[in-house]
């Protein structure tokens, strides 16, 4: 189709005119073409002054408790946990950020304490250059810090550092990694309150990912972690993977 | 609701915020199912599509943009689909036999009747204006009722072609005329 034949299918969808078929036509073209999609988001703002003269109607007054019961049970909206977890991300990286400027003398002797661990004697590393290391300091939207995570590329793994996190009793922490690009947040696990332990670091978290930005995150789950793999407890701690030097 | 105030409360809501989604839902849900019972003529229909659309706005707040058009406007249009989905689902059904609402001559909305008009809604009709009058219905029948390309064939006792280029022809004809500006 050309571009033109395109906005006039883009037209005629927002309008609402099109038959089921080549409705279907349509939605399948506008989640697979980003050009087409902006056709339509561009054509349905167009008309949306129409929707001016619809005189409102007030639906029953269940109408919301039903939405509301779909939003706090996972089973009526699967995606619902993940999104509400990015938002709580994004709601805590501007804490963070706000706490940041706000405390920086704490913050410096925060950072001076991960930097003094990871340098030191005690990395759990061994000997691997620092350049092939990242480093995460997860920290509540108080500004405490609870754990600093270290990963090694080469040996793919974490090296996880409790500083004051402990979970409440027949809670656990879960360990969350959360890559861009609107992939949904992947587990690494739980984590206890040994003085460090380590982790195996999945695939998927590669050089690229990192150099994209990959958040970690500590939710508070259920004893013995989220069921069905994806986190429904409250973030705790959070802090981005940065390179350990430049 | 001020549209400064959707706009900061669509912001709390992409983050997680229930309490900011209920004054969202206060605030929008009897146009959302004003615009559904519109096209469904059925409260039970509207009120389902209704809720569909506020969970999928829910779910997609995070994506939404204010560049793309105020909030309202991408609810209404999320709301549309979802209605015309289902009308277009139930055709077999016979929806006209069930109807307890909506289509009377006498309340079918009527923009260019309005007394407060947006700045939007202004330009738009402004530019309907210049469409010839069987035009203009046409492009009212299927943004307020969701009638497809056949159904207002029927209703209008024209041929499906003519009515499909008066379509076609007062889109393209609107887009240049509010280029224009």
């Amino acid at each position: 189709m050309t571009k033109r034949d395109l906005d006039i299918l883009a037209s005629e969808y927002a309008l609402g005119i099109l038959d089921s078929g080549e409705r279907a036509e349509a939605e399948r073209l506008r989640a697979s073409d980003a050009a087409f999609a902006r056709m339509v988001s561009e054509w349905e703002q167009r008309l949306a002054p129409l929707a001016e003269a619809v005189a409102p109607v007030p639906p029953s007054a269940s109408a919301w408790s039903k939405i509301e019961a779909a939003l706090a049970s996972p089973g009526a909206a699967a995606d619902q946990p993940l999104s509400e977890l990015a938002g709580q991300l994004a709601q805590m990286k501007r804490a963070i950020a706000a706490w940041r400027f706000a405390t920086l003398a704490t913050a410096a002797a925060a950072i001076a304490l991960a930097f003094v661990w990871i340098g030191g004697l005690e990395s759990p590393f061994g000997k691997a250059p620092p350049a092939e290391r990242y480093v995460a300091m997860l920290q509540s939207d108080q500004g405490k810090t609870g754990f600093v995570i270290t990963m090694d590329m080469k040996g793919k793994q974490f090296a996880i550092r409790p500083v004051a996190g402990k979970a409440p009793p027949s809670k656990s922490y879960e360990l969350w990694a959360i890559m861009k690009d609107d992939k949904p947040p992947m587990t690494l696990g739980l984590v206890g309150t040994d003085a460090y332990a380590m982790m195996d670091a999945p695939a998927e978290i590669d050089q690229r990912e990192l150099e994209k930005g990959v958040q970690l995150a500590i939710s508070l789950e259920p004893e013995g972690g989220a069921p069905s793999g994806k986190s429904m407890g409250p973030i705790m701690f959070a802090g981005l993977l940065i390179k350990q030097t430049p | 609701m001020a549209q400064l105030q959707l706009d900061q409360l669509m912001r709390a809501a992409a983050n997680g915020d229930r309490p900011a989604f209920r004054a969202i839902y206060d605030a929008t849900s009897a146009k959302l199912f004003g615009v559904a019972v519109r096209i469904l003529k059925r409260r039970d229909l509207a009120e389902d599509v209704m809720q569909d659309a506020y969970l999928k706005i829910w779910d997609a707040a995070p994506k939404y943009r204010p560049e793309a058009g105020s909030p309202i406007s991408w609810m209404v249009a999320i709301t549309r689909n979802r209605a015309i989905d289902v009308l277009r689902k139930r055709t077999e059904v016979a929806i006209e036999d069930e109807k307890d609402g909506g289509e009377r001559a006498d309340d079918a909305p009527d923009p260019f009747e309005m007394t407060a008009q947006s700045r939007e809604l202004k330009a738009l009709l402004g530019c309907m204006e210049e469409l010839s009058p069987d035009q203009r219905k046409c492009l009212l029948m299927a943004y307020y009722y969701g009638y497809t390309h056949e159904e207002i064939s029927e209703r209008m006792t024209t041929p499906v072609g003519t009515v499909k280029s008066w379509i076609r022809r007062g889109l393209i004809q609107v887009k240049e005329c509010l280029g224009n500006d």
